[in-house]
């Protein structure tokens, strides 16, 4: 459905700035009917990519194919303007026009380019699409008058009534307060798959993310780092910096001793640890152990470690207490601070000596990132002090 | 649902619509604007640079005589040293009063802030022509009303006061800079962050010393740039200086300007006026330097923010009674011309304001007035005027900032500062411009010159109103209407300048305003054919009729404040229920 090839974007310097190279040669591939996500840190490139496609911002390279049509292409010289592209899209403001009604905002796209439906055929169509998202009988509203939730669902009425191929979200749950927000992500995505249309939605919460869409891209930096289903990138990440962004985890400098297949033996401050191993690691080479919080089975007493399995013997310490889970903070052999989740009704007391055992399959060894940027280091060091 | 999306995708659009398309507009505006803008300043210094007493079109010849003879005689250095003091002088009473008046109105619990401010930002209802011609009437050496008052009081055999002199053109100039300053002053006053003071006081100083050591020092950056801005306009005035001036022998350069080019006897010597208009223009945008040195360029866009603080007010204490009277005196001195114009408009011949002459006082002038086919004429052109010209500079004006804030290309920046270089163009040296590009063509003569200077001298001011609001307008706003399919003019018809109405229709209110009591222009284009309410003044005190000026110039008056009253009564409301 969309296909996106090496595309490039540079913001050409301000005064008294330097030119910001937003899109470092990106391409994804999106199927028809998918939800895909664009995921990233702040400042990633994510709404430029999003303007790209949507036709807001030129790219300098590069190829953009929406549903077999290219809309751009720098080497065949086409860029289809924005208006001519027939997409839908919900911005972070919302964008609602506040000097137009309801009805107003949502018929909007129904009269433009010489099309005109005519009366009846627009009035039923707005109703239509305010029934969708559940605000029937409210077109004769101001849309000054509406609250969050309920700008954003017109917002969502107005990119989808005239039917296009493509709905692009940008960070569309960002304005909303927590509890709305939960509701409205399992609300959209109901919404949207039973259209069936496809969607592009930019977030930087990768809760939202998992819960939204059927494929993710990571992004980082202008780059695209990893490209998956949300369960992929988070079993299999291949960076620290993928694994530290898709949760919670923690990050272990380490030294790959031995990579057999799919398996590596790392040598780690506590002690060798088997696990799965991103590819493109070697024998020798630095990496980095991820070990999610709720990866360790806990246990009070040494077990047999047999097989696979590692066991680390740590003392508690610190226990604190989140509701549905508790945290854990284990002081490893070799000073290290392990944040460890456990079961509420599990709860260990703080200086209790425990033993933690490491199936393979839970662990894994991923890239070093790359020297992009300190910001990716000092996540590491944090993960490391934690 | 997919199914029937390819039958939703947009078939051929009409053939037309490429004429709409953004780079069109674009370049449509670049040559507009070049033209408005360049032709006039290109025109200037060829003209400079012609022989005198020729037209530049009509020349082949290259000279610097023009040149040689201003820097040759010593004329040229008192005119230019008469030209600072005048504009240094009256700057230095003016701002240092509006500064005064301002920290008065908003730090203070001065009474009466509400309607001194209602009454200083009217005050640009007010031409002024008609200030200029109310003080001749008042302190005239002749028959001045104060000059006969004081004679017949104190038994002097000479005049207390007169016009004709430098002392005369300083005072009166500061009185229409002190409103200006003030309006510029008081945003500063009242935005400035009060927690600044408090902890000063908070340290244990006294209010005196808060004052001297904290907000003056944080204010003086302010008040000397609205300062450098006011000399600025001062330096490019001509009204006050024309009406007040000349008679007193007294003469800066924009009226030099002026009489070269439009002399009493003789033909004009547009090659000299030209080369004094290079020599004014270069000064302004000398100024223009030091101004944007002084505040940086950030400021050329600086809104005023919303942010209401509450400002610590300084309590007057006994100073509180005298202080005020002396405020309020002031402004009785500032209203003495137009209560001046006001009488001499109900007498059938001029005479000095008394109670024996109240029985004769009649509305004969403003009937007399209003049924010359001249005046009529007067009133529609000033009309057809005010709004085709300001309608037009708006319009032109949302453009231009459309594409300076959101385009951001290499057009759009020249766009950008060709639309703010009339800043810098004294509108006298601009109208003369004008009038040499235009003089062999048919629009000469007609309303639509004059149409076409006003929206020239305004363009910068339109320009920097819309910017700001545009800045502030959210960039996803139009995004929306682009993306669900609407062509950019659509886009910009029915998204942007709706969004933009409230600041639109002040910024043209502000325009129509400032054509309507403009004398330069109308003066310098003036033809039998497109006479307007403020040439028409000129021309029936000239004639000499100053009741029947004196009527007119109370027409117009009113008709200004009809406008602006309601607009600054209505803002100041709004401000203080903010
Ligand atoms: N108009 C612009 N001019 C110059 N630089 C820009 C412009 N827009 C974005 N950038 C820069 O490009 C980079 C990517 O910006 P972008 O808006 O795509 O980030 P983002 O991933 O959407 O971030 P966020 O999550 O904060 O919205 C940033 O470094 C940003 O500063
Ligand atoms: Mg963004």
């Amino acid at each position: 459905m969309l296909k996106v090839s090496h595309l490039e974007r540079t913001y050409p310097a301000q005064p008294g700035g330097a030119a910001v190279q937003a899109l470092k040669s990106v391409s994804l591939s999106v199927e028809q009917g998918d939800i895909f996500s664009l995921l990233g840190p702040s400042g990633c490139g994510k709404t430029t990519m999003l303007q790209c496609i949507a036709g807001l911002e030129t790219p300098d390279a590069g190829r953009i194919v929406i549903g077999g049509e290219t809309v751009y292409s720098r080497d065949e010289r086409i860029h289809l303007p924005a208006n001519e592209r027939g997409l839908g899209m919900v911005f972070q403001s919302y964008a609602i026009w506040p000097h137009m009604s309801v009805a107003e905002n949502v018929a909007f796209p129904l009269l433009q380019r010489g099309r005109n439906p005519g009366r009846e055929q627009i009035a039923r169509r707005v109703d239509d699409a305010l029934a969708m998202v559940e605000l029937a009988g409210y077109g004769n509203r101001s849309a000054t008058q509406l609250s969050g939730g309920q700008q954003q669902r017109i917002a969502l009425a107005r990119a989808l009534v005239h039917k296009p191929r493509l709905l692009l979200l940008d960070e569309p749950l960002s304005n909303l307060d927590a509890k709305l927000r939960d509701t409205m992500r399992i609300e959209l995505r109901r919404l949207i798959k039973s259209i069936g249309i496809t969607a592009i939605f930019v977030t930087h919460d990768q809760v939202e993310a998992m819960g939204m869409s059927d494929r993710v891209a990571l992004m980082r930096a202008g780059k695209v780092i990893q490209v998956g289903t949300s369960k992929e990138i988070y079993l299999n990440p291949h960076s620290a910096f993928a694994a530290d962004f898709m949760g919670s985890g923690n990050l272990v400098a380490c030294t790959i001793s031995d990579v057999d297949n799919d398996r590596a033996v790392t040598t780690t401050p506590f002690g060798q640890i088997q696990a799965k191993v991103a590819a493109g690691l070697r024998a020798g080479d630095d990496a980095i152990l991820v070990i999610r919080p709720n990866a360790p089975i806990i246990h009070t007493q040494p077990v047999d470690a047999q097989g696979d399995l590692a066991q680390i013997p740590g003392n508690v310490s610190s226990v604190t207490f989140l509701g549905e889970k508790i945290e854990v903070r284990v002081c490893l052999s070799g000073g290290y601070d392990f944040v460890v989740t456990m079961n509420t009704f599990e709860a260990p007391v703080e200086g209790q000596k425990v033993y933690l055992t490491l199936p393979a399959e839970r662990c894994i060894v991923v890239h070093k990132d790359h020297p992009v940027s300190s910001a990716a280091r000092s996540v590491d060091l944090e993960g490391l002090a934690a | 649902m997919m199914a029937d999306v390819s039958a939703e995708q947009p078939s051929g659009t009409a053939r037309w619509t490429f004429l709409a398309s953004p780079s069109l507009i674009k370049i449509a505006l670049l040559v507009v604007v070049a033209i408005l803008v360049l032709g006039p300043v290109i025109v200037l210094l060829r003209a400079s640079l012609a022989p005198q007493d020729v037209l530049p079109f009509e020349t082949s010849a290259f000279t610097f005589a023009n040149f040689r003879q201003i820097f040759a005689g010593n004329d040229t250095f008192t005119l230019l040293t008469t030209t600072i003091a005048y504009a240094g002088g009256s700057v230095l009473l003016g701002v240092g009063a509006a500064a005064l008046v301002a920290w008065l109105t908003e730090r203070t619990d001065m009474p009466g802030a509400t309607v001194i401010r209602v009454f200083l930002f009217s005050w640009m209802a007010v031409p002024p022509l008609v200030i200029g011609f109310g003080w001749v009437l008042l302190i005239n050496p002749g028959n001045g009303a104060l000059n006969v008052l004081a004679r017949a009081a104190l038994g002097l055999t000479s005049p207390l006061f007169t016009i004709y002199s430098f002392w005369s053109l300083i005072i009166i100039t500061a009185f229409s800079v002190f409103p200006t300053a003030y309006v510029m002053l008081g945003g500063l006053f009242s935005n400035m962050d009060p927690q600044l003071e408090s902890a000063g006081h908070v340290h244990g100083s006294r209010s005196f010393t808060v004052m001297r050591r904290i907000t003056l020092p944080l204010l003086i950056p302010g008040i000397l740039s609205v300062g450098i801005f006011m000399v600025m306009i001062v330096v490019q005035a001509f009204e006050i200086p024309f009406i007040v001036g000349l008679s007193a022998q007294i003469r800066v350069l924009s009226t030099r300007v002026y009489l070269l080019a439009s002399p009493t006897t003789g033909i004009p010597n547009y090659g000299l006026s030209s080369a004094f208009g290079v020599c004014l223009l270069g000064l302004a945008c000398l100024l223009m330097w030091v101004y944007f040195r002084c505040v940086g360029t950030g400021e050329k866009y600086r809104v005023v923010t919303g942010k209401a603080f509450r400002p610590r007010r300084q309590k007057l204490g006994v100073w509180r009674l005298p202080v005020t009277c002396i405020v309020f005196a002031l402004f009785g001195v500032m209203i003495l011309p137009l209560l001046m114009i006001f009488w001499t408009s109900f007498t059938a011949s001029y005479q000095v304001p008394s109670l024996a002459a109240l029985g004769s006082l009649s509305f004969d002038n403003y009937s007399r007035a209003l049924a010359s086919p001249f005046a009529q004429q007067a009133i529609i052109n000033t009309l057809v005027l005010v709004f085709a010209s300001a309608t037009l500079v708006m319009f032109l004006g949302s453009l231009i900032a459309w594409f300076s804030v959101r385009d951001r290309g290499l057009a759009a920046r020249i766009l950008d500062v060709l639309a703010f270089a009339p800043t810098a163009i004294p509108p006298v040296v601009m109208v003369i411009a004008i009038l040499l590009v235009y003089i062999r063509t048919p629009v000469y003569g007609t309303i639509w010159i004059l149409v076409l200077s006003s929206v020239t001298v305004q363009l910068a001011f339109a320009t920097r109103t819309m910017t700001s609001a545009l800045t502030q307008l959210h960039k996803e706003l139009g995004d929306a209407a682009t993306v669900c399919g609407a062509s950019w003019w659509t886009s910009f018809r029915c998204i942007t300048l709706p969004l933009l109405r409230v600041q639109f229709l002040s910024g043209w209110l502000f325009v129509a305003a400032h054509t309507s009591r403009d004398l330069t222009i109308p003066l310098v284009l003036m033809t039998s054919s497109n006479v307007v309410l403020a040439s028409a003044i000129w021309m029936m005190w000239d004639f000499p009729d100053l009741p029947g000026a004196a009527a007119m110039a109370v027409l117009l008056v009113l008709g200004l404040l009809v406008i602006v009253l309601p607009v600054q009564i209505l803002a100041t409301r709004g401000r203080s229920g903010a």
